[in-house]
């Protein structure tokens, strides 16, 4: 069953078509990356699935049901939960407090004014339990500008955990790692549990052959290939207009 | 008609002084994203050292010029009228004295600063605004708090016949200037080099630094021009009131309801938003309606919130100004 | 950090409380007077603080809310005629209506935006007080009878001298600091320094950031509004000086000296302040040149204020005491 649908999205600024009638479906459990050459859209393409951008034209559809337009907060309340390709975490706060927010924010709780926030033991638990998942339960305790670049880009992807998603969207999650911190999040990303489907933008062709299931390759907001990453490999369209000219 | 041309006269020259203030805060807020909170002390300096400019000036002529063996009260009484015509120095020197200080702590105290990284642009506006308050301190501690003024220079006093109105001198100088520095500023912004990489400044930081221009040098100077044109306001300003340490309090904050009005970092905004705010606050300080309520006839004086009323009505209807904010096109 | 009591930091507290129970008795009646001063901008600082320091935003408004609250005791008492004891729960309650109102105005704006507007519509504030004839415009309005709570009925409590009003203003300090550190220490609270931290991620996590801001800045106008109670008990008569865009700014300079970054941080600073401000008026009126190059100091090389430089202290004196791993008996805010 498809998870998410988008048909012929269009999206323009001013004259500048970005995305071009792009329609793609991802299966339930899926393992999805979108890869393309600098420019190409794929940002973009995040942005109007999780509600940043509103469409110019086209259809995005969350188990069967149209989502377009809607804002970022409601779509987080509908199973769609992103990281970002640059950090965007609570920075002067502690790794366990970061999640500990990420996982408050669709429960009542968080309009509680007058109990402790370390009351609510099922969200702390269910903080530490993220903080594992991304290899973080060692560095609960430690503000966020102590950690290294990695384990930023770990907690990047846990924020994003924390909020049960039906639907993970990871905009580069490996974008400026080193080799090692690759490998980590590789393995890490592909634990996630199956229940959950997981889109991704990703430059990187290590991560993107070694998670994906699917590969959607965009050139210049249009749609240009999906496969399986063999196909994709094979592919000749897809070598000469973005494997070819990048080198990789 | 003619009180309405007055009044449509006056509202232009308030507009006008309010111009070279919100220019000078829109320039540097555009370029630095500093949004200057002492940016009204400098105006209060810029006033303070044309006053010290004229007085000394006028001191110094009755020294040569005075007959001798006049006693002190004569003494004084001459120099006053001497010093009148320092205006004209004053109004050169105060401006290139205040941007000089302003060249100063941009150079050396925000950039390096800015350099450290990790102050925001919330922390630089905490540190202007640390910096008015040890303004108004300081001048009230060096001139007193005795109100001072600058004696009208001879050319500016009286009046010239406008479209067979009798207008006040001095008030349509200050309309021609704020025009003149207008346009002077249209042709360094458009025309030169330098305007040209002030304004890809504005636009983009990023590339200009990445055009290997030395930035450091172009943030100060352009803080200097926008203190600058801040003394120069209050140059021109001091002839017509009192100057006291409190005078760039008031006017600071009628500056910002027009950069907010015209958008953030917005020079043309800047420029209409000036005379829709000065239209504003000038024809509410004119016109007291009185109205009756409750059978007590209650005078409404548009005089102290016109202006405010006008912006959070801007603000509802469009939070980033009318003509728009840097970067929120 | 996660524990919020221990019982050393409990220790400390006692301390610090046994300590002002006790001050009338061993400082001068000039001191005490001085406290009481203390005490109200202590209050408004702490309102001004949840606002900055937690969610990092600087207003320069919050005259508005000392003011009208000073102003809506006047109102209540002298000319609606309600009974003092129902007046002062109404001025919070007005205050925080204001809180509600003005932050639904400027909840979409962003951070330098909100600093000019907040001070623009106390601007706007302290002019309509400047003119309304019923409380005296320019000249204010003293009170009818007096402002002070009655509480000779314990223990003959007398408010109306000075060390009896102290321990009334008091008994409000600490109260609106229990209230407001179980509010900031709530999931509630937290989110406030989410929105510090990054507006982006808390939209991204479902948050509606606007709710939180506006019932944020009505609770922080709440606070201030007590301040304005306490203002207008301490002089027996109200005027729009409170409202004046100084007291605004004195209050940032206070919050900021004091340490924006501690729960603790406006109260010293506002205690440092009203103390140097006395001390200073004796040699030169021009005080405000050492505050306020202290302020742009502690802005430009050390954020944290007094109350950093309290942890620091702590924190090297345990090291040369060697005991222990470092830990700070200020709470620092949001962790």
């Amino acid at each position: 069953m498809a998870a998410l649908v988008l048909e012929d999205l269009t999206m323009s600024f001013g004259a500048l078509e970005v995305i071009k009638d792009i329609s793609l479906d991802v299966k339930s459990g899926e393992r999805h990356a979108i890869i393309g050459p600098n420019g190409a859209g794929k940002t973009t393409l995040f942005n109007l699935i999780t509600g940043w951008l509103k469409p110019k034209r086209g259809r995005i559809l969350l188990d069967g049901q149209s989502i377009a337009g809607m804002s970022p907060r409601r779509l987080s309340y509908r199973g769609l939960a992103r990281s970002f390709q640059r950090n965007t975490l609570f920075e002067g706060l502690t790794v366990e407090e970061n999640l500990r927010l990420a996982c408050q924010a669709h429960r009542r709780a968080k309009y509680d004014p007058a109990r402790d926030r370390t009351a609510y033991k099922d969200i702390l638990e269910k903080a530490h339990v993220a903080a594992e998942t991304m290899a973080l339960g060692d560095s609960l305790g430690k503000p966020v500008d102590e950690l290294a670049y990695g384990q930023k880009r770990q907690l990047e992807v846990g924020i994003a955990l924390c909020a049960d998603p039906k639907i993970l969207l990871l905009d580069e999650p490996a974008a400026g790692t080193s080799p090692g911190e690759r490998t980590q999040l590789i393995s890490l990303i592909g634990d996630l549990p199956r229940n959950v489907t997981v889109v991704l933008v990703e430059h990187d062709m290590d991560v993107v052959f070694e998670v994906s299931d699917r590969i959607t390759v965009l050139d210049y907001g249009r749609l240009l290939a999906t496969g399986r990453p063999e196909e994709i490999r094979e592919s000749d369209a897809v070598r000469e207009a973005y494997l070819g000219k990048s080198g990789a | 008609m003619e009180a309405l041309l007055t009044n449509l006269l006056h509202a232009l020259q308030l507009s006008m002084l309010y111009f070279l203030l919100a220019v000078g805060l829109t320039l540097i807020f555009g370029l630095m994203d500093t949004l200057n909170l002492a940016h009204g002390g400098f105006y209060t300096i810029g006033a303070y050292v044309g006053w010290r400019i004229t007085t000394w000036g006028g001191a110094l002529l009755a020294m040569f010029f005075a007959e001798p063996g006049l006693n002190d009260f004569e003494f004084n009484r001459v120099a006053l009228q001497y010093s009148t015509e320092f205006f004209w120095a004053a109004l050169i020197i105060a401006p290139v004295f205040v941007g000089g200080a302003g060249y100063l702590f941009q150079r050396y105290v925000l950039h390096p600063l800015s350099e450290r990284g990790r102050e925001t642009h919330l922390d630089f506006a905490l540190l202007t605004f640390g910096l008015l308050f040890v303004i108004m301190g300081s001048m009230e501690l060096v001139f007193g708090t005795t109100p001072l003024s600058i004696g009208m220079p001879a050319l500016l006093t009286g009046s010239i016949d406008l479209f067979g109105l009798n207008y006040p001198v001095y008030r349509l100088f200050i309309i021609l200037m704020g025009i003149a520095i207008a346009i002077l500023l249209y042709f360094v912004l458009d025309r030169t080099v330098w305007g040209a990489i002030v304004r890809a400044g504005v636009d983009n930081r990023d590339m200009v630094l990445g055009m290997g221009i030395n930035i450091t040098k172009v943030f100060a100077i352009v803080f200097a021009v926008g203190t600058g044109m801040a003394a120069l306001a209050g140059v021109i300003y001091a002839p017509g009131a009192s100057i006291t340490a409190t005078m760039g309090a008031r006017i600071l904050v009628v500056t910002f309801v027009i950069v907010v009005v015209g958008g953030l970092g917005n020079l043309t905004g800047s420029f209409y938003a000036s005379l829709i705010v000065g239209f504003v606050d000038s024809l509410a300080q004119a016109y007291k309606p009185t109205v009756e309520i409750f059978g007590t006839e209650i005078q409404i004086d548009l005089e102290l919130y016109g202006i405010y009323i006008l912006l959070a009505v801007v603000l509802m209807i469009k939070p980033t100004g009318i003509f728009g904010s840097k970067g929120a096109t | 950090m996660s524990k919020p009591l221990t019982l050393e930091s409990a220790a400390w507290a006692v301390a610090a409380l046994v300590l002002l129970l006790l001050l009338p008795m061993i400082f001068s009646a000039t001191t005490v007077d001085w406290a009481n001063e203390v005490i109200y901008w202590a209050i408004l600082c702490l309102g001004v603080n949840l606002v900055l320091g937690y969610m990092g935003y600087v207003s320069l408004g919050h005259a508005m809310f000392i003011g009208t609250g000073a102003y809506f005791l006047a109102l209540f008492v002298d000319f609606a005629e309600v009974p003092l004891g129902w007046s002062i729960p109404l001025v919070v309650v007005g205050t925080a209506l204001l809180g509600l109102v003005v932050g639904a105005i400027v909840m979409r704006v962003n951070r330098i935006q909100f600093l000019v507007i907040t001070l623009a519509i106390a601007e706007l504030i302290h002019g309509v007080f400047h003119q309304i004839r019923a409380t005296g415009g320019d000249d204010g309005h003293s009170a009818n009878d007096t402002w002070r709570v009655d509480l000779t009925w314990f223990g003959g409590w007398d408010t109306s001298e000075s060390t009896g009003f102290y321990y009334w203003n008091l008994l409000c300090l600490l109260a609106v600091m229990l209230v407001l550190w179980r509010f900031l220490r709530s999931p509630f609270g937290s989110v406030l320094v989410g929105i510090r931290e990054n507006e982006q991620r808390m939209t991204s996590l479902g948050y509606n950031i606007a709710i939180y801001k506006i019932i944020a800045f009505a609770v922080s106008g709440a606070a201030a509004g007590v301040a304005g109670i306490l203002y207008a008990q301490n002089l027996q008569s109200v005027n729009p000086e409170p409202l004046t865009w100084q007291v605004s700014g004195e209050a940032l300079l206070m919050v900021i000296i004091g340490g924006r970054k501690y729960f603790i941080g406006p109260v010293l600073g506002a205690a440092f302040y009203i103390v140097v401000k006395h001390l200073l008026e004796s040699i030169t009126s021009e005080y405000i040149i050492f505050l306020g190059l202290a302020f742009m100091a502690i802005v430009a090389f050390f954020g944290r204020g007094i109350a950093g430089y309290f942890v620091d202290l702590y924190v090297w004196a345990k090291r040369r005491a060697g005991v222990g791993r470092p830990g700070a008996p200020a709470a620092e805010a949001g962790e």
